[in-house]
């Protein structure tokens, strides 16, 4: 019930016409919708996700609800690429991600990045019983569609994650290593339009289907199998 | 007036909503069924072998076939009702039935890998002239003892795989030697998809088939006072179906707990008491660890008196092994309401604290968490005190492996009591 007041909330949200303009052409443009940017241009969003853990592996009802927060940077480059910097954190889980992308105009409205990304991540927690860390590095090769419907922008994006290396850490004891696995995949939707004034949002979904998902990596650490985990992002560009 | 904006709004916002309700309606995959033979399989037609008949099975054996999925050697062992064989990949292991048929021994059930979901059935045959004849009647061993057979490669499918497994030797004095395997939570986490769910009565009866002879429990108190097993603080979907009830589970009465509050795999939250008199009369299991997991002042007292209970119980059984159990103390405020109960040291006990507050309450064990090593000065001293000590919660196949060669821990707290068995019997 709870995700069906989402979907409908969300095609409210999305059918509501008061407020939009035109989202392509102004100067405050998309944030995930693979367009050309001049070398040298850049632009900053900053991004609040809301994951819902695997059940399964959630011990506590309310533990890791916090939104993990995003500052999302593009930079032009020549010859139709594109430079990306993520930083993501949720306090005790910080996730630093840079990759390059080529743009193709597909058609006049379609476009689409082809890339790939590394990620190193940090996660650590010393409170109480607790004094365990993660160091982990993924290589995430990816590919985002997007289409332009002039007051709104659709953009699918699918992500591949290779975990180069990961290292657990309880006290002073290396409790587990692993190198070079495959993770499993991320499919994405984002939809975004300009409300109020020039102002960018950008609403999304993305399905993550993985095995080492880094924001439960205090959980479940022996584990080997894939964790479904999706998230509800929210974004503006600032 | 519908226009060509709003119908491509429509259109994404459709397919947005479309993926999150898709998503929503996404069930955790916790519920792995058991893979079972039709009608009984061969079984149905075997005639029953004694436990003595079974245990010239323990031993150490070579995997000729089945490599891949089970290592280069397993371990059998007659474990509770079933003979277990341990295996190390993938905290893999077969639990098996048994029969025989004209000095043919049968042997039938699954097996489980339980990292993952990866499951199949199992059927082996030990031909008479290959130990058949041993087993089924008096004899010397022969030469070569060979279990031969299938097994599926999925949980639905038939068994189709070979699996060859050969007599290596029997069990050395060190692997025999006492040593507490303690299944977490009653036998395992319910989310590595273990039959019943965890802290359970259903799951405590077949704990013995996974190699336990311990068990830790965890205990809550209810509104109106009645000790019962659950882990969380909170009524939590990853244990409980979706009901009604939200919020801390000692907050309600406990009638209000059992009727409302379905476990996930469709049990209920079983009393203390319940929960053993369960082990104390339907299982060998010789030590339980209750895990005091509420701060709420008075449940250390509820306790001692059904642990007396239950084991007078246990006492009764012609041949049971005695069952020992003890409060566990985790914090220092349930140390304290223990160390305020009228004689502390007369309570059998267990504390993770300080190895001075184990001294000082009289405690039975000291139980040190795994990550701080294997301290073997401190579990010697303890040891030499007459405490005995085990770690927790310890599931690393490398470090079970190093903590069982090189320190002197009585026993090991663990979600896979298979493969602490396993690095244990392979002494």
């Amino acid at each position: 019930m709870k995700h069906l007041l989402w979907a409908v909330t969300l095609s409210i949200l999305c059918w509501q016409p008061l407020y939009a303009q035109s989202v392509i052409g102004t100067t405050a443009g998309p944030m995930q919708y693979p367009e050309a940017l001049s070398p040298g241009d850049t632009k900053v969003s900053l991004e609040m996700a809301f994951l819902k853990m695997p059940e399964a592996t959630v011990e506590a009802a309310d533990t890791y609800r916090w939104p993990a927060w995003t500052l999302d940077l593009f930079v032009g480059l020549p010859e139709n690429f594109v430079a990306e910097g993520r930083l993501t954190t949720q306090f005790i889980n910080w996730h630093l991600q840079a990759g390059l992308k080529w743009q193709w105009a597909a058609a006049d409205r379609l476009r689409a990045y082809i890339g790939a990304d590394y990620a190193y991540f940090i996660g650590g927690i010393g409170a109480g019983a607790f004094d365990n860390s993660n160091r982990s590095s993924f290589a995430t090769p990816n590919v985002s569609l997007g289409y332009d419907f002039q007051d709104l922008a659709l953009t699918l994006k699918g992500e591949a994650s290779f975990l180069l290396s990961k290292t657990d850490r309880a006290g002073e004891i290396t409790t587990t290593q692993s190198t070079n696995e495959f993770n499993g995949v991320t499919g994405s939707v984002y939809l975004e339009q300009v409300f109020w004034g020039q102002t960018q949002f950008l609403i999304g979904f993305r399905a993550n289907y993985l095995k080492f998902v880094y924001q439960q990596w205090l959980l479940f650490p022996t584990t080997d199998t894939y964790y479904f985990v999706p998230e509800f992002v929210l974004g503006v560009r600032l | 007036m519908i226009t060509s904006r709003s119908w491509s709004r429509l259109l994404a916002s459709t397919i947005l909503a479309a993926v999150v309700a898709l998503a929503g309606g996404c069930a955790e995959d916790v519920l792995l069924d058991i893979p079972e033979f039709r009608n009984g399989g061969f079984l149905s037609q075997t005639k029953p072998l004694t436990r003595e008949a079974l245990s010239k099975l323990d031993g150490v054996w070579r995997v000729k076939s089945g490599r891949d999925r089970f290592g280069d050697s397993v371990a059998i062992r007659v474990s509770g009702d079933r003979v277990t064989i341990y295996a190390r990949p993938n905290v893999s292991y077969l639990v098996l039935e048994s029969g025989y048929l004209d000095s043919v021994v049968f042997l039938e059930g699954y097996w489980r890998e339980q990292v993952n979901a990866n499951t199949g059935l199992v059927r082996l045959i030990l031909p008479r002239d290959a130990g058949g004849g041993f087993v089924v009647s008096d004899g010397e061993r022969p030469p070569v003892m060979r279990l031969q057979g299938t097994y599926g490669q999925e949980s639905n499918s038939n068994p189709d795989t070979d699996l060859v497994l050969e007599y290596v030797r029997p069990f050395s004095a060190k692997a025999l030697a006492p040593f507490a395997v303690i299944a977490h939570r009653g036998g395992g986490r319910t989310a590595d998809r273990i039959p019943y769910s965890e802290n359970t009565v259903e799951l405590l009866r077949i704990a013995e088939r996974y190699g336990s002879n311990a068990v830790e429990i965890d205990v809550r108190l209810s509104s109106d006072g009645v000790p019962f097993l659950y882990h969380d603080g909170e009524i939590n979907p990853r244990l409980v179906r979706r009901g009604a009830l939200v919020g801390p589970t000692e907050n309600y009465p406990y009638g209000v707990l059992r009727q409302y509050a379905t476990l996930i795999r469709g049990e209920h939250m079983p009393t203390l008491e319940e929960a053993l008199n369960a082990i104390a009369t339907q299982t060998t299991i010789q030590f339980v660890y209750l895990d005091t997991k509420t701060e709420n002042a008075g449940l250390i007292a509820k306790m001692v008196p059904l642990m007396a209970s239950a084991k007078a119980a246990a006492d009764a059984i012609p041949g049971r092994p005695p069952l020992v159990m003890l409060v566990g103390m985790p914090t220092q405020a349930v140390y304290d309401e223990f160390m305020q109960l009228p004689n502390p040291q007369q309570v059998p006990s267990l504390c993770e604290l300080e190895l001075d507050q184990a001294r000082a309450a009289g405690s039975l064990v000291w139980a040190p968490r795994w990550t701080l090593g294997t301290q073997n000065d401190k579990v010697l001293q303890a040891q030499a005190e007459g405490i005995a000590a085990v770690t927790w919660t310890l599931d690393i196949d490398e470090f079970i492996e190093q903590f069982i060669r090189d320190g002197h821990f009585n026993g090991i707290l663990t979600n896979y009591p298979t493969l602490v068995t396993y690095h244990r019997l392979m002494q």
